[in-house]
């Protein structure tokens, strides 16, 4: 009897023990990869090889370019509802300085990275792991391997090089066309004394927030292809693994942003 | 280039167990050989072929590629070694994201070996000698498993390998889709080193310098189609009496 409970003992400490590790460990694993590929991207100068620089290429205009539509719908869309009530409510009992200030560090450099990083991991993350996992579970990565190319040069890093910069050009586009958007609308609608925001925002950034956001969404840009490209490299053998590891990209690429989006907000 | 200079044997196993198996295979292939694996299980045929063509680590015994051992091999080496063994898998899995002829390209243009214009000019003609007849710029969802096969053998040739390791080239195929790919094998063995896994009789009858006999029981190695069609072993007359029916001469 106490043999057996001591038994349950250890399995439920072996169980909470794991699930304790589980997180570091996937840290952990994640930063290897990366540092994987960008070692041996750095090693080889890889993307001025041809075939890397096309698979860097289409990554950009899957990532950057396919993904303008939806960015501009939900730039407006942010612009003219939260950003324009924003700007309408804080100008009752804040001064310019204020609006200014909130326009800046709320709407530019915040929601624009948020919201922008929350599109590519659904577009572009999610798309990016089901490509991978169909690759490696049809074979065709390790078709690649056979023929002497590293798969880190010809799939890994265009990929994560693509959505870093996809996410940082993408999100200034966002962070500009919200902003504009709702001086517009509120200029239209209630008062033309709201374009003098527009003269004073690019006034009011301090270059440490603008060197940060570059950073921030570099960082998130990365993330959202590393996850992607680590999930999908784990398929192994069936077809239901796939929808398993890009939910699985989705999610842990979205905590990861927003709890990076804190520490970097404590950095600030 | 490796192995440019080799008289003797390209590839040397000696006494290889591949993973999960149990009966070891001893082989040398020199420069022209035409080496098949023949036998009723299909996946084991492969497991042998993969541990031969350095592509997975053997249990026990030693390979050698290029007069080099697999086992002191980093993976830079290894990496640099695939540009010399071709290596054809099963079902032709070329890169489902790139079109027909840009799979074709796609070694030559990552090992930095030609500029896009002479990438493109000799994938049209390998392209042209394994008797493809589809859409080049076609996705290979779009093309049959004759056309992805045609497609591959063109993309682990275009690096003009020493070796060339082929598995199942025919299968899934019918006899009139067999043809050009039969046909090209047998016109390329001046020019290389083939190793192929297949259940094709014809193939074994007309080309095989070695041929490999494996079953679950045993691996016998014979040095030529007469040495294999006068065994008595019961595995091997019903396998020939079972495939022969599906190969007859022309």
């Amino acid at each position: 009897m106490a043999e057996h409970g001591g038994n349950s003992l250890n399995l439920i400490s072996g169980i909470i023990g794991r699930q304790v590790l589980r997180l570091p460990l996937y840290i952990l694993d994640l930063t290897l990869f990366t540092l994987q590929a960008l070692r041996e991207w750095r090693e080889q100068s890889s993307l001025r090889n041809r075939a890397t620089y096309s698979s860097f290429v289409s990554q950009m205009i899957f990532t950057g370019i396919d993904a303008l539509p939806p960015i501009i719908l939900l730039s407006l869309a942010s612009g003219v509802s939260i950003t324009s009530m924003l700007l309408k409510n804080v100008q009752v009992f804040g001064t310019t300085a204020d609006i200014v200030n909130i326009l800046t560090d709320v709407v530019a450099l915040e929601l624009g990275s948020l919201l922008t990083a929350v599109i590519l991991v659904g577009r572009s993350g999610s798309a990016i792991a089901i490509d991978l996992g169909n690759m490696k579970l049809n074979r065709e990565v390790e078709g690649l391997g056979l023929l002497g190319i590293n798969i880190n040069h010809l799939l890994i890093t265009p990929r994560l090089v693509g959505t870093s910069i996809s996410q940082l050009v993408l999100a200034i586009f966002f962070s500009s066309l919200s902003v504009f958007s709702a001086i517009a609308f509120n200029a239209s609608l209630y008062s033309a004394s709201y374009w003098k925001y527009l003269g004073e925002i690019p006034l009011a950034f301090d270059p440490s927030d603008l060197l940060l956001f570059v950073i921030k969404n570099l960082v998130f840009g990365l993330i959202i292809g590393v996850t992607a490209c680590y999930h999908g490299l784990r398929v192994q053998h069936s077809v239901t693994e796939i929808p398993q590891q890009s939910q699985r990209a989705i999610v842990n690429s979205l905590s990861i942003i927003f709890i990076l989006d804190g520490l970097f907000a404590v950095i600030t | 280039m490796a192995g440019d200079n080799y008289t003797d044997a390209l590839i040397e196993a000696d006494n290889i167990v591949p993973a999960g198996e149990t009966l070891a295979m001893s082989v040398r292939l020199r420069r022209h050989d035409i080496l098949c694996l023949i036998g009723p299980d299909s996946v084991r045929l492969c497991q042998y072929l993969h541990t031969l063509a350095g592509v997975k680590p053997a249990h026990s015994g030693e390979l050698k590629l290029f007069n080099r051992s697999t086992t002191s091999m980093d993976r830079k080496s290894w990496r640099e070694q695939r540009q010399y063994i071709g290596y054809v898998a099963r079902n032709a899995p070329i890169l489902s994201v790139l079109r027909g002829i840009e799979n074709v390209m796609l070694p030559v243009l990552y090992h930095k070996l030609m500029t896009r214009e002479e990438a493109a000019i000799r994938a049209r003609e390998l392209i042209e000698q394994v008797g493809f007849s589809g859409d080049l710029n076609a996705l290979p969802a779009y093309l049959n498993q004759q056309q992805r096969m045609q497609l591959a053998i063109a993309r682990g040739t275009i690096l003009e390998p020493l070796v060339l390791f082929l598995e199942l080239p025919f299968s899934g195929l019918s006899l009139a889709e067999q043809q050009p790919i039969y046909h090209y094998l047998i016109n390329s063995v001046f020019r290389r080193t083939l190793a192929l896994a297949t259940h094709n009789l014809r193939l074994v009858r007309e080309s095989a310098t070695q041929i490999l006999f494996i079953s679950e029981q045993q691996v016998l190695h014979f040095c030529s189609w007469q040495e294999l069609n006068q065994c008595r072993h019961e595995e091997v007359v019903t396998y020939l009496q079972h495939h022969q029916q599906q190969y007859q001469p022309a």
